[in-house]
């Protein structure tokens, strides 16, 4: 009888349980799997590869750029996130809501290029901000986009990326009850240590893993600044993705287990640092 | 002597708004209520007759919409985010609150489902309202204990709050009332989950030394509100507030028992006809409840 | 005096958010190329007419097959996540943690490493160059952090519903589509939105998997079209199909965040 239980209990697990592992192993596992093995072939070969590129600024650079980029626009991400959940919050629900809720929105839903076009033609020499720039504070007519590519650059990724820490946060911050808002009214909570002691501790959670994805996001981010830099038609801006795919265009698809091997350091250190912080999550909110 | 009212209602009238009828339907009209210091007011009534709603207007989170106000913004801000109507007035020793803001208010209120911060432990919970009165951490520190110990939660004060009952959980919430120290305390079925026996002894320790400032530092007025559905709490009650709620229009009607010098408040609930209690069984529990 | 406050930061904030789309919006309604910069733009010289342009055959294509990649996979990784998370979050077995660690380091490998791997992968089963390989790759890519976002909704769901609803009699898959998926319904809409966005605006699979026409998606056509005019002579008729393309995607997400809003509505 407990055996039949068991076997009931075992297919149903089991009927839940291989399709989505079936799918990682297929489609994620192996794929991986086959990168790391790449980076590990000729990794002797490879080491050699990374200390002569280590000669090379644009690779040191890089990797320069490649913090700093990630730095700022994770920073910024989660400020601007952070502050328009908050905002969509206490703006009590009326019939204008959705349309508040769909313009913070709408930067994600535009497609990369579409979103490089649009900036790039406002931070040109005779674009709309340099302009307004001329106009109002009579500052130089600068084409920002060539001057300040990185700049631009974070600016754009910015934009288009700081809805996804809004929507996650403002789920999280829905999911709060109503009454504790309430409780802490009575016991004397102002507006800002409402945000403090209530609203901040139950989104922590949320909120770091967020910051854990949005750090590994930006920093294999490819799209936005490899579009940014061929709009610019300059290679001044190198990140380390595009340093790789750089790599990957002249020497042919051959020297890839190389820039793999370039890319597997930086991988491990991500790796463990996000597990380390994923591990301290749990920690932190059993405190 | 005569005693100043602390706390005084006047017509309040509410009403809420019906999502699936897109219009609003009165729930409290008219209510008027004057509460003396040192006064143990009962409420009962239907459920759904706006009790909550009553003990909410008190603590300002429904606050008065004032529609007569000629002024643009306040007006558009008025059609964006009201899901009720209010007026009336709320007097707290005879300031009007009625504008105020709940944290402004000397209010406490435990809440039906004593929503406490599920992110903190048991004494945090509690030095909450101290903490943010900006008391320094020795003298919370002290507080609490003595609080913890009178509603013996004392051995819980590092649990998390996921780890305790619902009845240590309603006496953690009016732990932190009575470490707040309003001038009116307003309890939302706020003894429910508690066993015959602990009820009885908190009701002892916790109102009645509340009210009569046994253990308090200062010797300010104070005032319980107190809805509830247990017979034994009107035994006690100065007066007490009986809602009954008409079906159709969902608007209550109420009515107010006094105790004087003849009778008890309780005494008179008989005679209103609103509970069907036979009169000796409701003694017999007073001589049980007295000694 | 702190509601104007609020006002001014949400004001702000609006416009930051809505500036390019506006950008966007005033270039395709210009009938001259757009060198000279938007404000030399009077209004007399705006028009409507490219965007009777847009709906040519190729936009019509691309248009389409975006749509049909998107949804695949957004319905795919939907399905896949909520069993997965299921079975992670009910039933109890061994190593359960590590799977979360194994989905989180997919995520880490940058998609540029992957491509050579995908290649192979879809030259195998003979999927290059069709909109099935492209469902592929970008399941893979987004599986993993759907995935996860969906266990953290899981976790977040109280098991006290597990337990009334077999007390009530359900059986298992009865309280998963009755009471577990209601409840993690906003988790649902949420990671629906965020695949299908992914796949929405996805460049590099199109890119590296398909050169023709017929399979490329949207975000990417449009890319080929702009390297194929440096000039920006045809800025008017681009803008406009970019134009009508966010707005699309934009109104489906509106329509999604409404129907949510409805049914959570509090005051
Ligand atoms: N925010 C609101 N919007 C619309 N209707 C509401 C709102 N709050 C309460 N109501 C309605 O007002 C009525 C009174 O609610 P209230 O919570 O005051 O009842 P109560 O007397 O406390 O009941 P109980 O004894 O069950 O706690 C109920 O019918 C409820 O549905
Ligand atoms: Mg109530």
């Amino acid at each position: 009888m407990k055996f039949l239980q068991y076997l009931k209990n075992l297919s149903k697990f089991l009927i839940c349980f291989i399709p989505p592992i079936v799918l990682i192993i297929i489609l994620i596992f192996i794929p991986t799997l086959f990168t790391l093995v790449m980076c590990f072939e000729n990794y002797g070969n490879s080491i050699r590869i990374i200390l002569g590129k280590l000669e090379d600024r644009n690779f040191v650079n890089s990797i320069y750029n490649s913090f700093l980029y990630t730095l700022c626009t994770v920073t910024l991400q989660i400020i601007l996130g952070y502050l328009t959940a908050l905002l969509m919050f206490f703006i009590p629900k009326n019939r204008f809501s959705i349309f508040i809720w769909i313009i913070f929105f709408l930067p994600y839903a535009v497609p990369s290029t579409v979103a490089v076009i649009s900036w790039s033609m406002s931070l040109r020499e005779e674009g709309f901000i340099s302009y307004v720039l001329k106009y109002f504070f009579n500052i130089d007519n600068y084409s920002w986009f060539k001057e300040y590519l990185l700049l631009s650059t974070i600016i754009v990724s910015v934009w288009q990326f700081y809805p996804f820490v809004y929507i996650g946060l403002l789920t999280s911050l829905r999911k709060i009850p109503h009454n504790l808002l309430r409780s802490s009214e009575i016991d004397g909570a102002r507006f800002y240590q409402k945000i403090k002691y209530i609203i901040f501790p139950q989104t922590k959670k949320t909120l770091i893993s967020i910051i854990v994805l949005r750090i590994l996001l930006m920093f294999t981010k490819f799209d936005t600044p490899y579009l940014m830099g061929i709009n610019n038609k300059s290679n001044e801006l190198t990140l380390l993705p595009t340093y790789i795919y750089s790599l990957i265009n002249i020497s042919g698809i051959n020297t890839i287990s190389a820039s793999a091997a370039m890319y597997f350091p930086l991988i491990l250190v991500m790796l463990f640092t996000s597990i380390f912080i994923l591990l301290r999550i749990k920690k932190l909110v059993n405190n | 002597m005569k005693k100043n009212p602390i706390l005084e209602l006047e017509n309040i009238h509410v009403e809420y708004f019906d999502e699936s009828d897109k219009r609003y339907f009165t729930i409290l009209d008219k209510f008027n209520l004057s509460v003396n210091s040192g006064e143990f007011v009962a409420i009962i009534g239907d459920s759904g007759a706006g009790k909550t709603t009553l003990l909410d207007f008190i603590a300002g989170f429904i606050k008065t919409t004032n529609e007569s106000k000629n002024n643009f913004i306040y007006k558009i801000i008025l059609k964006l985010e009201m899901s009720y109507k209010a007026t009336g007035t709320v007097k707290i020793s005879g300031d009007d609150v009625s504008s105020v803001e709940p944290m402004d208010r000397n209010v406490g209120l435990v809440m039906q489902n004593f929503s406490l911060y599920d992110h903190y432990n048991v004494k945090d919970n509690l030095a909450f309202p101290l903490k943010m009165k900006g008391i320094n951490k020795k003298e919370i520190l002290r507080d609490v204990n003595s609080v913890a110990e009178k509603l013996g939660i004392l051995r819980l004060l590092n649990n998390k709050i996921s780890e305790i009952s619902g009845g240590e959980r309603q006496r953690v919430a009016i732990g932190k009332l009575l470490l707040k120290k309003p001038k009116i305390a307003l309890f939302d079925e706020a003894f429910s989950n508690l066993d015959f026996k602990l009820r009885q002894v908190l009701r002892k320790n916790v109102i009645e030394n509340y009210l009569s400032n046994e253990n308090a530092l200062d010797t300010g007025e104070r005032a319980v509100l107190y809805v509830t559905h247990d017979l034994m709490d009107f035994f006690i009650a100065d007066k007490i507030v009986i809602f009954k709620k008409n079906k159709v229009t969902r608007k209550s009607d109420y009515e107010i028992l006094y105790s004087d010098k003849d009778k008890k408040a309780w005494q008179k609930l008989e005679h209103s006809g609103l509970y069907k209690i036979q009169l000796n069984e409701f003694e017999q529990l007073f001589n049980n409840y007295k000694p | 005096m702190k509601r104007i406050f609020i006002l001014i930061i949400l004001i702000s904030l609006l416009f930051f958010s809505l500036f390019p789309y506006g950008v966007l919006f005033i270039a395709s309604c210009s009938s001259i190329p757009v060198d000279k910069g938007l404000h030399s733009i009077s209004i007399s010289e705006l028009t409507i007419i490219n965007f009777q342009h847009v709906f040519t055959n190729e936009f019509n294509i691309l248009l389409c097959n975006t749509l049909r990649v998107s949804l695949t996979t957004t319905f795919i990784i939907i399905i896949f996540s909520i069993l997965l998370s299921y079975s992670i979050t009910r039933f109890n077995f061994k190593y359960k943690v590590y799977i979360e660690y194994i989905l989180i380091s997919c995520y880490l490998i940058p998609p540029i490493l992957l491509i050579i791997p995908y290649s192979r992968l879809l030259l195998a089963f003979n999927l290059l160059n069709s909109l099935t390989g492209l469902v592929l790759t970008n399941t893979a890519f987004c599986f993993p952090v759907c995935a996860w976002f969906m266990i953290r909704y899981f976790e977040s769901i109280s098991t006290d519903l597990d337990k009334s609803g077999a007390l009530d009699g359900a059986s298992t898959f009865k309280i998963l589509w009755n009471i577990l998926i209601p409840q993690a319904k906003t988790g649902i809409i949420a990671i629906s939105v965020l695949s299908f966005i992914l796949s929405w605006n996805d460049i590099s699979f199109s890119f590296f998997f398909s050169d023709n026409i017929e399979f490329k998606t949207f975000a990417d056509g449009l890319e080929q079209f702009r390297i194929s005019d440096p000039t920006y002579t045809n800025m008017p008729s681009f803008a406009a199909s970019s134009f009508i393309v966010v707005t699309i995607a934009i109104l489906l997400f509106g329509l999604l965040e409404y129907s949510i809003d409805k049914k959570f509505n509090k005051i």
